[in-house]
C-alpha cells in the first residue's frame, strides 16, 4: 500500500482486459470465492447488465476460470 | 342429448390443449435451474490472476478520499479489512472496513456511495458513521469499537483533527 508502489489502477487492469465488466466480474468472485452464483445475481450484484454479464461468465467457462457447480 | 355431446368434446379438446402448453412455458421459465458458477481453484493461473485482480492501488485510493469528501464536512476517514487485505478470513476481523467522522452528511449521497463502492468491491462493506461531537466523546471515554479500530491495522486516508 506505500504510495512509492506502482500505479497499477483500475483503468489499467480495465485496459489490459480489454472490458471493465470483466474486471469487475473478476473481482467480485475472487472476492468470494468459493462461493457461487447464477448469472442473474452476478449482474446484480455487480450493477452491470445481465446479457453483458453472460458474455463474460461464457468467455470464463470457456476457459476454465469458473465451472458450473 | 346431442348438444350435451358436443361440449364435452369442446372441453377435452381445451384440456388438451392446456396440456401442451404448459410444460413449454414452465421450461423458458426454469424455476431454480439456473446454472450456478464458481471460480474453478485448478484454473492455471488462479493465483496469479488472484493478486493481480485484488491489488490496491494508489490511484484507487485518491479517487476514495475524492468521494468521501464530497459526502460533507469530513473530518475523520479510516479505511481497514477488506481495503488493506486481500485475504478474506483476515479482513473479516476487522471492526469496520470504513469509519467516517463527519458533520451535515448527505443521507441520499452516502447511500449511493456505499452502494456503488459495494458493487465495485464486490462485497458487502462494514461501514460505521458518527458526528464530530459523538466521535470526541467516544474516542476520550476509550470506546471499545474506536480502540479496536485504531489499534488494529488501518490506515487514516483522511485526518483533519490531527490524530
Amino acid at each position: 500500500m506505500s504510495k512509492s508502489s506502482n500505479q497499477l489502477g483500475r483503468n489499467t487492469l480495465n485496459e489490459l482486459f480489454g472490458s471493465k465488466i470483466r474486471v469487475k466480474a473478476l473481482r467480485f468472485l475472487f472476492r468470494n470465492y468459493p462461493e457461487n452464483f447464477s448469472v442473474v445475481e452476478l449482474a446484480k450484484r455487480i450493477q452491470e447488465r445481465e446479457e453483458a454479464v453472460k458474455k463474460e461468465v461464457r468467455s470464463f467457462l470457456k476457459i476454465g476460470l469458473i465451472k458450473k457447480k | 342429448m346431442k348438444k350435451n355431446k358436443i361440449k364435452k368434446t369442446k372441453i377435452k379438446i381445451v384440456a388438451k390443449k392446456l396440456h401442451r402448453k404448459k410444460p413449454v412455458a414452465k421450461h423458458s421459465k426454469t424455476p431454480n435451474r439456473k446454472p450456478r458458477y464458481a471460480l474453478d481453484p485448478n484454473f492455471e493461473f488462479f493465483s496469479e490472476l488472484k493478486s493481480l485482480i485484488l491489488k490496491a492501488s494508489p490511484a484507487e485510493k485518491d479517487l476514495l478520499i475524492k468521494k468521501i469528501s464530497a459526502l460533507g464536512r469530513i473530518k475523520l476517514a479510516v479505511i481497514s479489512g477488506i481495503f488493506l487485505n486481500t485475504d478474506s478470513a483476515s479482513s473479516a476481523n476487522a471492526a469496520a472496513d470504513l469509519f467516517i467522522v463527519g458533520d451535515d452528511i448527505s443521507r441520499d449521497k452516502l447511500r449511493t456511495f456505499l452502494r456503488s463502492l459495494e458493487a465495485e468491491i464486490g462485497r458487502e462493506i462494514k461501514f460505521s458513521l458518527m458526528d464530530r461531537e459523538e466521535f470526541d466523546y467516544r474516542f476520550g471515554m476509550f470506546d471499545r469499537f474506536i480502540r479496536v479500530l485504531l489499534e488494529g491495522p488501518h490506515e487514516k486516508i483522511i485526518n483533519k483533527i490531527g490524530i
